[in-house]
């Protein structure tokens, strides 16, 4: 196998992370996490608990690497795909920047299931780096993946709700087969993603098979329910020695 | 050969005859007596012995309805006449009379082409008469008139002939009025004015079985002075009277003579209650009562039968309903099949080979028609929807006392729904509690009584409860509403529709499924503007949905879970969860996700919805609760006591005045407030009062009972007793 560098990016959630054991597991030689920290709504990026990506990569024991969006000015872009393609450019500089350093990269790890806007990107941006793509999770099923990773141990939180059917008491739950069945039902009914890939509910992974300690939280809860949404207002979050 | 079978098997001949045939509905105010009317037409015939009949009420088949004396269902009877040497076929449908059970009435007037309409000659049109009388010619029904218990002019108000005949023209005078107002073209080139002198109007008495009309009179010799005469010597008089001028002659002379046969009035009145294509060749069938063409049948009432189960009964426009036919029902996938074929002989139903277009049919096998469903060998355009003037105002819960009954009660609220489309069910399996929509408090009382005996479930039922409305008074700003997951926006704004726009709405008369152009005029001609009516995506209810945006990517494929949220917020509406109506609202803009997955329901559902919401309460929406016209006949030292039962239920007393030897307090009243009337006005006047009440739609509460009545509801539903933020008005 090519021994160029491989990058995962990682977000902390369920999906990359995935993509980043599955790699580890068929022993992609990778070498940095990169954790894109956005400005407000993301349209690409896992919004909250990004900063706790910072612990996971401890866990796993890989560098990481966090590009800051100072440069890119979402807030004035109105039009979707604009703000997708604007959120691109400071992680494609970064790859760049990390490409000079450590040699050119021989991949990327990508835990997209089925948003073919998220997809498209990071293929298109690939290309142009002359990297490989890694998307282990890329049109499975959602059910099967999400008991997979239940069943190889990941310790998974929600700690973020955005859809109907998803009320208070989703956040700080565990994604257990118990949840997947629920979800799996609110799927047939409101058309909810089972992995959340429209954004319906965010995850951290706190603990799993590629860490080699978990991660403790202390958190709060605020829900809205006018806007169907709700978070985790992680107060403090810890490695457990 | 029993006399029962030969006239089954007379009827069975002239159902080939569609120029013999007459299809009749009478039509009446309660206690107008026109189901006495029936048993004895019935008898004249030769369906029931004469000596039951005025005692057995035959169509009365419903045990309570012999008890309450009042008929609830409409049921059908066949019956033939022999008018001008020639044997006709006549098939009646009876209509409830209590206004509670109006959506009936309607329904069968779908199935007939001649009405009769019954009035009593003491206490003249009365409200429900009117609302019968529309009815009929809404639906293009033919009407002539029987003026009934004459006898009371003559015996109890001691009536010479020349006050009878004031009296009476006074009658015939008011039956006009509502028929040019309704019909007037008819009225004034087809004949549709009922008159003496045209044979069109008849006198009698249903309960001592004479009638007669002005044929009748030259026929026999007898003019009012002889009635008089008859009437004031007894009971010979009266039988003399009777044999001289049968009622059933009389009358049914009167229905062969002046209501048209199926082959004439079946092309006039498929363009009335069909909006298919009227070039079709299933068009031309139906006006041509082809019974060797395509089956359309349009079933008006579902039956219960102990032994053969579901019994759906209707009118057979074209072709021949025989056994093992397997038909489409529209709004359902696949077909039944046909298991048998009969016609109604009153309470009792015969089963014949084959029931050919022109006739009243009723059939056995259709498991999924509900009354209103059109059964046809071939799928084509249904029947429009049949119109209800009557909205359902009053909720009851319904719970089985034994938890084994649950499942049966399940089926026999569904049951209960299939067979009178006016009762909206909703099942609760989580809690058991099932709640049950009507026209009022009686229509739900005889409905859970039926439950009970017929299906001997015990039942507990809660207090009744109004059903409100919600209202936007003024328009709205434009309203933002974000998905959960912040990807997807909607512009929405709202305003009130115009009382003529609801109207047109709550009558069907512009609706999803109407060609888009015939919509569209009917919107602009009701007052809406050409470039509004050009947008209509959707109606939901009385509420309509205009997109106002202009080449959105992918809001096409979106727009159906636009429609989906929309129709959860006006289901649901801010203020109580009531239903909204009355509502334009307007789509100015919206901002969707590239990718489908991130514009799926859960997430535009909210959006829409609470966009919806939040417009609604800018545009200062409001509770709407139904109201009732009420009339109370009552004796005149009474008066100050029934006229105070009304004042103090928030009514409004719009008229007073001398009736005969009553006095009629006439005014409207929340329905809210009329639950429990009847005992109260018993009470009151010592029973000496009669009432009737009308649902007469729905107004604003007012402001000060607002707060108080919403806060009520949401306890009542289990919702959070507080107000959404931004409703600061009250």
């Amino acid at each position: 196998m090519d021994t160029a560098p491989w990058v995962s990016l990682f977000s902390g959630g369920k999906d990359s992370s995935w993509a980043l054991y599955q790699a580890l597991e068929n022993e992609y030689p990778v070498e940095r996490l990169v954790t894109v920290h956005p400005d407000g709504d993301s349209y690409m990026y896992h919004v909250p608990a990004t900063e706790l990506a910072q612990l996971a990569a401890r866990s796993i024991d890989i560098e990481l690497l966090a590009v800051r969006p100072d440069s890119f000015e979402t807030s004035s872009v109105k039009d979707v795909s604009e703000q997708g393609d604007a959120e691109l450019i400071p992680l494609e500089r970064t790859l760049k920047e990390l490409a000079a350093d450590i040699g050119p990269i021989g991949g990327v790890t990508v835990g997209a299931v089925e948003s073919d806007f998220q997809n498209d990107r990071v293929q298109a941006m690939c290309e142009r780096l002359g990297a490989d793509v890694y998307a282990p999770l890329w049109h499975e099923p959602p059910r099967e993946l999400a008991t997979a990773m239940i069943d190889a141990g990941f310790e998974i939180t929600i700690v973020q709700v955005a859809a109907y059917g998803l009320d208070e008491s989703w956040l700080g739950r565990t994604l257990d087969h118990a949840a997947i069945d629920e979800l799996v039902a609110l799927n047939e009914e409101y058309g909810v993603h089972v992995l959340g890939e429209g954004g319906e509910y965010e995850t951290l992974v706190t603990d799993g098979p590629h860490m080699d300690v978990p991660i403790e939280l202390d958190y709060e809860t605020e829900f809205d329910p006018s806007a169907t949404r709700g978070r985790l207002q992680i107060t403090d979050a810890w490695l457990v020695d | 050969m029993g006399r029962r079978k030969k006239i089954v098997q007379e009827c069975e001949r002239l159902m080939d005859e569609p120029e013999h045939i007459r299809n009749i509905a009478i039509a009446a105010h309660i206690d107008h007596g026109k189901t006495t009317l029936t048993d004895n037409l019935l008898a004249g015939a030769g369906m029931i012995s004469e000596d039951l009949a005025g005692e057995q009420l035959a169509m009365d088949t419903e045990e309570d309805e012999q008890e309450r004396g009042i008929t609830i269902d409409a049921a059908n009877v066949s019956m033939t006449h022999e008018w001008e040497d020639t044997n006709h076929l006549i098939n009646l449908i009876d209509t409830p009379g209590h206004v509670d059970f109006g959506g009936d009435v309607t329904r069968a007037m779908r199935a007939v082409d001649g009405a009769l309409v019954v009035v009593d000659a003491v206490e003249g049109t009365m409200p429900q008469t009117e609302t019968v009388v529309r009815q009929a010619l809404r639906e293009g029904v033919k009407p002539a008139l029987f003026i009934n218990k004459v006898d009371r002019l003559i015996n109890e108000l001691q009536e010479g002939p020349q006050e009878m005949q004031q009296r009476l023209q006074g009658v015939i005078q008011d039956v006009n009025e509502l028929i040019r107002g309704m019909a007037e073209e008819k009225y004034e080139e087809e004949g549709w004015r009922v008159s003496v002198e045209d044979g069109t109007v008849a006198f009698g008495s249903a309960l001592y079985n004479w009638a007669v009309s002005l044929p009748s009179m030259q026929a026999t010799g007898i003019d009012f002075g002889d009635i008089i005469e008859y009437n004031r010597s007894g009971e010979d008089g009266i039988r003399e009277l009777k044999e001289q001028s049968p009622l059933s002659d009389v009358v049914l002379d009167m229905v062969a003579e002046h209501f048209p046969n199926p082959l004439d009035a079946q092309p006039e009145r498929i363009p009335t209650v069909w909006r298919g294509d009227a070039d079709s060749d299933i068009a031309n069938q139906m006006q041509a009562v082809d019974e060797d063409g395509e089956v359309v049948f349009m079933v008006t009432d579902i039956g219960m039968d102990p032994h053969a189960g579901e019994i759906a009964s209707g009118r057979v426009f074209s072709g021949t309903l025989e056994r093992g036919q397997d038909l489409y029902v529209s709004g359902t996938a696949g077909t039944n099949r046909i298991q048998s074929v009969g016609i109604f002989m009153g309470g009792e139903r015969e089963e014949v080979e084959r029931v050919p277009a022109g006739n009243i049919a009723c059939v056995t096998g259709l498991r999924d028609s509900i009354a209103g469903s059109t059964v046809t060998s071939v799928e084509m355009t249904p029947f429009e929807s049949i119109e209800h003037i009557s909205e359902p105002v009053i909720t009851k819960s319904v719970e089985a006392q034994h938890m084994d009954d649950l499942p049966k009660l399940i089926e026999t609220l569904r049951q209960v729904s299939k067979e009178d489309p006016t009762i909206k069910i909703e099942i609760n399996e989580d809690t058991g509690e099932h709640l049950i929509s009507g026209q009022g408090e009686l229509h739900l009382e005889v409905i859970t009584q039926r439950i009970e005996r017929n299906q001997g479930i015990p039942v507990t039922t809660g207090e009744p409860i109004v059903v409100f409305r919600e209202f936007p008074r003024d328009a709205s700003d434009v309203v933002e509403g974000i998905s959960p997951n912040r990807h997807n926006r909607f512009y929405i704004s709202v305003q009130p529709l115009s009382e003529e726009l609801i109207e047109l709405l709550k009558m069907g008369d512009a609706s999803n499924d109407m060609p888009e152009l015939e919509r569209r005029e009917a919107l602009m001609e009701a007052g809406m503007d050409k470039d509004t009516a050009l947008n209509v995506e959707h109606i939901h209810g009385a509420n309509i949905l205009i997109d106002d945006t202009k080449g959105i990517q992918h809001l096409n494929e979106t727009m159906e879970l636009v429609i989906e949220g929309l129709g959860e917020a006006l289901d649901d509406g801010p203020l109580a969860a009531e239903p909204v109506e009355g509502a334009l609202i307007r789509l100015h803009d919206a901002k969707l996700h590239e990718d489908a997955i991130h514009r799926g329901p859960a997430q535009v559902i909210p959006a829409v919805r609470e966009a919806a919401h939040n417009a609604l309460i800018d545009g200062r929406i409001a509770l709407l609760e139904p109201i009732q016209n009420v009339r109370i006949d009552v004796p005149n030292e009474h008066m100050g006591a029934a006229s105070g039962e009304l004042q103090g239920r928030r009514g409004r007393v719009d008229d007073m005045y001398q009736e005969g030897d009553l006095m009629v307090v006439e005014g409207i009243a929340p329905v809210d407030e009329m639950i429990g009337f009847a005992s109260d006005i018993r009470s009151a006047t010592e029973g000496r009062a009669s009432w009737n009440t009308e649902n007469a739609g729905f107004q604003v509460m007012a402001d000060n009972l607002q707060t108080e009545t919403i806060m009520e509801i949401r306890e009542r539903k289990g919702m959070k007793t507080e107000l959404p933020v931004t409703v600061d008005y009250f």
